[in-house]
């Protein structure tokens, strides 16, 4: 007979112990912890396939179960899901970065719940897939902060790799007359304070009297 | 120049005390033994050169040093994190929190000795002189570049990118599926990013995707596969 599912949950508040309540029914195995990273030793030796962690739980105790959740379960073992209690992205992104699979709202529908449990305990089964290899072009908006007549810095998420092309497009290309993507080739990348990169682009197709009036138009910005 | 690291294992201690006193002289190398006291000397000294070996520690600790430090010293100081490559999502993470790059044993000293060469040589790339300020602080500018895509699925995309995507990355593309073709513009965000031998593996989910869109898009992969 197959072993049934276990579930962790970590968090105390009525919410989210009103899921696990719901999950208890719904026969899957399950056991819920108010907190603590010592408990997390009682299940080092269990199967777990997934744990669902409360991120309101009081000073980070949360990141420090997901640290040691990567540490003794190294993740590939077990399944994470955490539960943001509010429209967070830094909380969000923040516990990616620990390997967490998924995130929820505590006020989520318990069907949905449930269906979210299942789909990451057994991923094939509800995950609808199919190849597809093939190059495809992506856009994105970046923050161009500085610019000279043969290349520019801009801020983005994307660190981009050294020698990569890429396509521009801004209003300031058209205030020079170019109305055509300036074409790009990365040169240097590094990050910023503000958890961007900073990326040198240098210009490739740009016509000399576009680069001319370039060069007029920031003459002027010294003025200023 | 000056260099600190704060390592755990002595052989990686003998390695980079060796090579920057061969090899990089210029370097100055000094060794902490907690994330205070590395930081304390950052602010004391500026330094040009950080290595944070992630090794055992919390991981939580060392984002937060290095996210600390590149808000403490700006752009200019080379921050540099060592780890597992079974570490890779951490790894990969320290970057986005504001390391330059990562380095897995064995370590490419060759690698190395390029990076820092750049970097003395990084002042010219940001000089005034080469570039100037956009007076309104900056200007929005619409970026496309190519991406490999691999699966296509009803949660979002698998691809490969030769760039490092943070993730919560946004990103728009035109998916043309199904015959005869529809074509759907979507927004995707990355949520998992991940190292292969191919390089950088993400997934990124469908963002603010319309139900109906979602169910016409997991219809035409049911069909085509």
């Amino acid at each position: 007979m197959k072993e049934m599912n276990k579930v962790i949950f970590f968090g105390n508040s009525p919410s989210f112990k009103e899921l696990h309540q719901y999950i208890r029914k719904q026969n899957l195995k399950s056991s819920l912890e108010l907190g603590g990273l010592t408990a997390l030793e009682n299940y080092k030796e269990e199967g777990i396939d997934l744990f669902v962690i409360d991120l309101a739980l009081p000073k980070e105790e949360a990141y420090l179960i997901l640290d040691g959740l990567y540490k003794d379960f190294h993740f590939s073992e077990c399944k994470v899901v955490v539960c943001i209690s509010h429209r967070s992205q830094l909380k969000r992104f923040r516990s990616f970065a620990f390997g967490v699979h998924d995130y929820m709202s505590p006020l989520i529908e318990k069907e949905e719940f449930l269906s979210k449990i299942k789909s990451l305990i057994h991923p094939d089964k509800n995950t609808i897939q199919m190849k597809w290899d093939k190059q495809v072009t992506i856009q994105f908006e970046a923050n161009l902060t500085h610019i000279s007549e043969s290349g520019c810095l801009m801020e983005t998420k994307a660190k981009f790799h050294e020698g990569a092309e890429c396509t521009l497009n801004c209003t300031l290309f058209h205030d020079i007359g170019s109305h055509q993507d300036i074409l790009g080739s990365a040169s240097f990348s590094t990050p910023s304070p503000t958890r961007l990169f900073v990326n040198q682009i240098d210009f490739k197709n740009m016509g000399d009297s576009y680069r001319d009036s370039l060069r007029k138009l920031i003459w002027k910005w010294k003025d200023v | 120049m000056i260099a600190l690291a704060w390592l755990e294992d002595s052989e990686s201690r003998q390695e980079f005390e060796a090579y920057f006193k061969q090899k990089n002289k210029n370097f100055d190398l000094s060794f902490f033994d907690s994330s205070e006291g590395l930081y304390l000397k950052a602010r004391e000294l500026r330094p040009h050169c950080i290595l944070i070996e992630l090794g055992a520690k919390n991981s939580l600790v060392v984002f937060n040093l290095v996210r600390d430090l590149r808000h403490l010293l700006g752009m200019l100081p080379l921050i540099i994190i060592l780890g597992s490559p079974k570490d890779s999502e951490l790894l990969m993470h320290s970057v986005t929190t504001g390391a330059n790059f990562f380095l897995s044993p064995p370590i490419d000293l060759m690698f190395l000795d390029s990076q820092l060469t750049r970097f003395s040589n990084q002042d010219g790339h940001f000089s005034p002189f080469k570039f100037r300020r956009v007076p309104s602080g900056g200007i929005a500018v619409q970026t496309k570049t190519q991406i490999h895509l691999n699966t296509l699925t009803n949660r979002g995309i698998w691809f490969h990118s030769k760039h490092l995507l943070a993730k919560g990355f946004i990103f728009n593309f035109q998916l043309s599926l199904g015959a005869p073709l529809e074509n759907f513009d979507l927004t995707m965000r990355v949520i998992s990013n991940d190292l292969s031998e191919e390089g950088h593996r993400y997934f990124a989910e469908y963002f603010e995707l319309s139900e109906e869109t979602r169910k016409r898009i997991t219809y035409l992969i049911k069909t085509s596969s």
